[in-house]
């Protein structure tokens, strides 16, 4: 949990490839409650929802350890809602969205299972749009391998829901596509190459840019590889040698590595 | 996705001082559907609270 802005934690999830929850915090109650003073701080609460421990979290290990022996996987949704729960396990949001709808227009639901419905509706529907506009700002931006996945994520996910069929039909029309599919391919290792930018490892990334610009030249991915590639070299950033204290001072390869 | 929340990882030995708390305050999350600590009575729970500098 992080109380920053969302744009900041949407690309740290992204980056780091993130698979469990993350809540975007909307003030310091419940850090300060934990007893947060420094990044990064852990907190376990037992299951009775009491704070058991606080602390960083390389010294989590023993502890998780020892709460993983009694441990009980309780429904998270109230009762009249276990159908959807199993639903969601399975990503199938589409299928949930039906079957919360049904559910809430059977007017069947007391208040509070009714209130939860509507949550998980808005919840859904908001998942939807999000991965609608990564689809369309993608391809805007020319990130079809972003598009690709959030397209991707639509058509196994989301069907019958408004859009989703058409990702579907765009799913398939793309895999008829090579070129496309030769963009999508250039994007995928372009990310994998400018994460490990990020990781200070320019030599590896400059071989991922390199064999892109070979393997699917004339794409924009293409263009793209070979204008990072350029980048590193004119910056003399490849050939950094992250154990050279002058290199890391200066931001690219001091005299010595830059002939290497 | 329920499945694989971490944040709900198992039950624990209640500490002798341990204290009440607020609910979780989130605007938002990723990778699961809106929770509040009551949902997840009868889990211990994990959190990690970071920053992303």
């Amino acid at each position: 949990m992080s109380d920053e802005e969302t744009g900041l934690i949407e690309k740290y999830v992204e980056k780091h490839k993130i698979g469990f929850p993350i809540a975007r915090l909307g003030s310091g109650e419940f850090e300060k409650a934990i007893g947060v003073t420094g990044f990064p701080t852990s907190a376990l609460i037992d299951p009775r929802g009491k704070l058991v421990w606080t602390g960083h979290p390389a010294m989590a290990d023993g502890k998780i350890g020892d709460a993983l022996k009694g441990s009980k996987k309780t429904p998270l949704l109230p009762a009249a809602l276990a159908d959807v729960e199993k639903l969601l396990d399975k990503k199938q949001f589409g299928a949930a969205h039906g079957a919360l709808a049904q559910l809430k227009d059977g007017g069947k639901l007391a208040q509070a299972d009714a209130a939860a419905a509507q949550a998980l509706l808005d919840y859904i529907e908001k998942r939807s749009e999000a991965l609608h506009r990564q689809i369309a700002d993608g391809i805007t931006a020319e990130d079809f391998f972003g598009a690709w996945r959030a397209m991707n994520q639509l058509a196994t996910g989301f069907v019958p829901m408004p859009g989703a069929t058409e990702a579907v039909a765009k799913v398939e029309e793309w895999k008829q596509d090579p070129a496309m599919m030769a963009e999508v391919d250039a994007g995928e290792k372009l990310a994998e190459a400018a994460e490990l930018e990020d990781e200070g490892e320019f030599e590896a990334a400059y071989k991922i840019y390199k064999a892109i610009v070979k393997k699917h030249k004339d794409t924009k991915g293409a263009a793209r590889a070979a204008a990072k590639a350029r980048e590193l070299d004119e910056g003399a950033k490849r050939k950094i040698d992250k154990s050279c204290g002058e290199c890391r001072q200066l931001g690219r390869a001091c005299v010595r590595h830059s002939k290497g | 996705m329920l499945s694989s929340i971490v944040l709900a990882l198992a039950a624990a030995s209640p500490r002798g001082d341990a204290s009440e708390l607020p609910d979780f305050d989130a605007t938002l999350w990723w990778n699961s559907i809106p929770l509040t600590l009551e949902q997840l009575r009868g889990r211990a729970v994990f959190v990690e609270s970071f920053r992303t500098w």
